[in-house]
């Protein structure tokens, strides 16, 4: 193997939710005609008296990324006959990775609220129902923005997770959901349509956004070498789609905040509309290539 | 045979149930055995590659142990990887625990800058990453480890790095479930024994057939004898495995010469 390869060499195995954000790939992300126009700036808000659930590992509420604006924690736990419940919890993170999502939220729209469904832990390892019931609560207490940093790759769940992510859609409650981070993974619900679906791009820029018009992923954000809050008070670098989701929530939250009334298709209409001009080829040429480089796993 | 036979002990099996009971039993032992070995050598060889591709300080695989609800690092390579063989983490928590039950991968840095973070693992392998990339090992749904990668000398983990350590992820959990095979040999047994062949058998009793069946072998022959010491063999030089491959060879030829003259000296005397 020689230490110069031609950035293609290895396209086969390439991070595909993320690969339409690759920079050589951006200007494929044409803009919409419509869209030409827009401007983040409609929505300048701070993301005041919009509720913003974290549904992952917890949240560490005294960690100083947060800002005190961790108003709720619950988690959910396997009760005696293995059904899955929904009881308060500590404001503590088992990993970090909440807590870091939490972080990158506040610190993009510092005025909205932080609810913790934690669904990582002891009683509830690798079960995808777990994360359904907590999915279910966010959806129940009719908070309007939900920051889903993971996914299940559970085949059974399939159809509870997309009649989930129904709900949520019909009820007004956005789901943000991170691309899996490994091709070809089955990863719900984030590959359904309903949701917001992100993966990631290289740029340093939190306020960077792209629209991919070729779906299911449909947004990309900062996700590479993010400075992060972790668990224990510190704060690390992070790298993966987990970490782009929660600038788009943020964003989300903005939104809803500017348009309170707004509903998820009309919020993602406004993502659409005001994610950043890729740069232009400097051929001139367009290399879209004639089928998507994703396939739907 | 009775209804209320009792399977206690494999001599309460007729002849022929027997022999094929103790053929099954002897080929997943051996199997067992054999792969065993294989999978260790093949696990290595995965670490060992992942920490040359990434020019990594250390690699490691960590298997979840049920029992415990833990993952027990079992393979390691890299300057800095060793010490971390033999040690367990809760399987909920930290970078590999993140990876194991959430099934997805994550890469983070830079984590000294905060001695807070993993502080207690550091302190018992001596040694502090300052990156680290957490890829779980997958069979379907379900995770069964972890892949962990420390230390990239170039900067670093990026998204692709992310991807080519799952690639190397996939192919250990595929050495894993191979090893897994020999035991669902084992389980087959179970499986036959409780169902087609005697219905309403007590699990333990069952239990008892198949190890009293194994122990069968391993008992006065010195077949596992034979057995471990070809598996020795593997990690010989190629040189002594030759000499090794001859002395079998002139052996068996040997018995072969040695069971003509059985059958002949027979054929003679009737």
């Amino acid at each position: 193997m020689t230490a110069e390869r031609p950035p293609n060499a290895t396209a086969g195995i390439l991070p595909a939710w993320s690969e339409p954000f690759l920079r050589e790939r951006l200007p494929e992300l044409t803009r919409r005609r419509p869209f030409e126009t827009a401007a983040p700036e409609w929505f300048g808000s701070k993301g005041e008296g919009v509720t913003v659930a974290i549904v992952d590992s917890g949240v560490e509420g005294d960690h100083p990324a947060i800002g005190g604006r961790l108003i709720a924690s619950v988690r959910v736990e396997m009760d005696d006959e293995d059904e899955p419940v929904v009881i308060d919890d500590n404001s503590i993170d088992v990993v970090g990775h909440g807590t870091a999502c939490a972080g990158i939220i506040h610190a993009l729209a510092p005025s909205a609220d932080l609810v913790s469904v934690r669904v990582l832990g002891k009683k509830n390892t690798a079960k995808g129902i777990a994360f359904a019931r907590g999915l279910h609560w966010v959806v129940e207490q009719g908070i309007g923005v939900a920051n889903l940093s993971l996914s299940s790759g559970s085949e059974e769940l399939f159809a509870e997770f997309h009649e989930l992510a129904d709900r949520a859609y019909f009820e007004n409650t956005v789901l943000v959901c991170a691309a899996s981070n490994t091709p070809g993974r089955s990863s719900y619900p984030s590959l359904f349509s309903s949701v917001i679906s992100v993966a990631a791009h290289d740029s340093p820029d939190p306020l960077t956004w792209y629209y991919n018009p070729r779906p299911p992923v449909e947004f990309g954000a900062r996700g590479v070498d993010v400075p992060v809050a972790w668990r224990g008070g510190a704060s690390i670098m992070g790298t993966g789609n987990s970490f782009a989701t929660p600038h788009i929530t943020a964003l989300v939250a903005r939104i809803r905040a500017t348009y309170p009334d707004s509903t998820p298709f009309e919020v993602k209409a406004l993502l659409a509309a005001t994610a950043a001009t890729p740069p232009q080829r400097s051929t001139g040429r367009s290399r879209r290539s004639p089928h998507s480089a994703q396939e739907p796993s | 045979m009775p209804e209320d036979r009792s399977l206690s002990d494999p001599r309460d099996l007729n002849g022929a149930g027997l022999a094929l009971l103790r053929s099954v039993a002897l080929r997943a032992e051996a199997a067992q055995r054999l792969e065993s070995e294989l999978q260790t050598t093949l696990l290595r060889s995965i670490v060992g590659t992942t920490v040359a591709i990434f020019e990594a300080e250390a690699a490691s695989i960590a298997l979840y142990r049920e029992g415990s609800h833990s993952l027990e690092f079992v393979i390691a390579g890299g300057a800095q990887g060793q010490g971390v063989v033999g040690l367990s983490i809760p399987a909920d928590q930290g970078i590999a625990g993140y990876a194991f039950t959430t099934g997805e991968s994550i890469a983070i840095a830079e984590p000294e800058r905060d001695p807070r973070f993993g502080k207690d693992f550091s302190a018992e392998t001596g040694f502090t990453p300052r990156s680290i990339l957490a890829v779980p090992m997958r069979s379907g749904a379900q995770s069964i480890g972890v892949l962990e990668v420390l230390d990239k000398r170039d900067g670093t983990f990026t998204m692709r790095d992310i991807a080519i350590a799952s690639v190397f992820a996939d192919q250990a959990a595929v050495a894993i479930q191979v090893g897994a095979r020999a035991l669902e040999a084992r389980n087959l047994l179970h499986a036959i024994l409780t169902g087609d062949l005697h219905q309403g058998t007590e699990p333990d009793a069952v239990d008892d057939v198949v190890s009293a069946a194994t122990r069968a072998q391993s008992g006065d022959d010195r077949f596992w004898e034979f057995v471990d010491a070809i598996t020795r063999l593997r990690r010989a030089r190629p040189e002594d495995r030759a000499l090794a491959i001859d002395i079998l060879d002139a052996i068996g030829r040997h018995e072969a010469r040695a069971a003509q003259r059985r059958s002949f000296s027979r054929h003679v005397r009737r």
